[in-house]
């Protein structure tokens, strides 16, 4: 069974980017660009040789709408849930997300379990990937 | 490209549609092999197809069909895949990208040929 990732991310170019950096580490990366496919392709793929999560903050509940909600997080609570890795990559300033790790730490109490990791101030879909595969911890 | 380079992947949850696909292609003697929506990813993404034809149907697989070819509007890019993609269905639908098979056809293979 080839191991996948899914990945999910509303910007082209940055999927791209993201689809290319998983496949360059063997993997099959799962793209989705809005929580509705990511919803679905978590449950398709769950115990079939899922291995985690990447995933960006916002980005539309479904095809068409606007990223304004934290979409993200809901992907995050149905990763954890699923007892699926998940590491969140977003641009969001870190001064400015506490909003965002309060919700993660509530998701986080509510399922018990904890994201691999949650990379802000740039999408450094590299050390993202790094975080969800254990390779980062010297950092 | 040449005639021997095709390769074609049809992908559906309707088995006489995509027989009559899979006979339409093979008669042009071009490479061809049919896969389910559960199973067609994997294959897609270790493949080198050069034409993927989405077979749509009625009611949930109609639903479910849509849903796959708009999923691969997003992956077949982001795996590299080049090939091209296109819907089949029994609908009177002129796009480039739709293969209309004939309801007439699809009704005398199914009633008498499958059905039988």
């Amino acid at each position: 069974m080839i191991k996948k990732i899914i990945v999910v991310e509303d910007k082209t170019e940055e999927l791209q980017k993201a689809c290319d950096l998983v496949m360059a580490k063997g993997f099959m990366p799962l793209a989705c660009s809005t929580n509705e496919d990511a919803v679905d392709t978590i449950k398709k793929y769950q115990g079939k040789g899922l291995v985690g999560i990447l995933t960006d903050l916002h980005f539309p509940v479904r095809e068409g709408g606007s990223p304004e909600g934290a979409s993200g997080l809901h992907v995050v609570y149905k990763a954890l849930e699923a007892g699926i890795p998940v590491v969140i990559c977003s641009n969001i300033d870190h001064h400015k997300a506490d909003w965002a790790n309060d919700l993660v730490g509530a998701i986080e109490k509510a399922t018990g379990k904890k994201v691999a990791g949650f990379v802000q101030d740039s999408k450094n879909w590299e050390r993202a990937l790094g975080l969800l595969l254990n390779e980062n911890k010297g950092d | 490209m040449e005639k021997k380079d095709l390769k074609v992947l049809v992908v559906g949850e309707f088995e006489v549609i995509n027989a009559a696909i899979q006979i339409a292609v093979d008669l042009y003697g071009v490479q061809c092999e049919v896969v389910s929506i559960e199973d067609a990813e994997e294959i897609i993404f270790v493949g080198d197809y050069t034409h993927i034809i989405v077979a749509l149907e009625r009611d949930d697989d109609r639903e479910k069909g849509i849903i796959f070819h708009n999923l691969l509007k997003i992956r077949l890019p982001a795996w590299r895949k080049s090939a091209k993609l296109f819907k089949a269905g029994i609908s009177n639908v002129t796009a480039d990208d739709y293969i209309r098979v004939p309801s007439n056809v699809m009704d005398d293979i199914a009633t008498k040929i499958i059905l039988a």
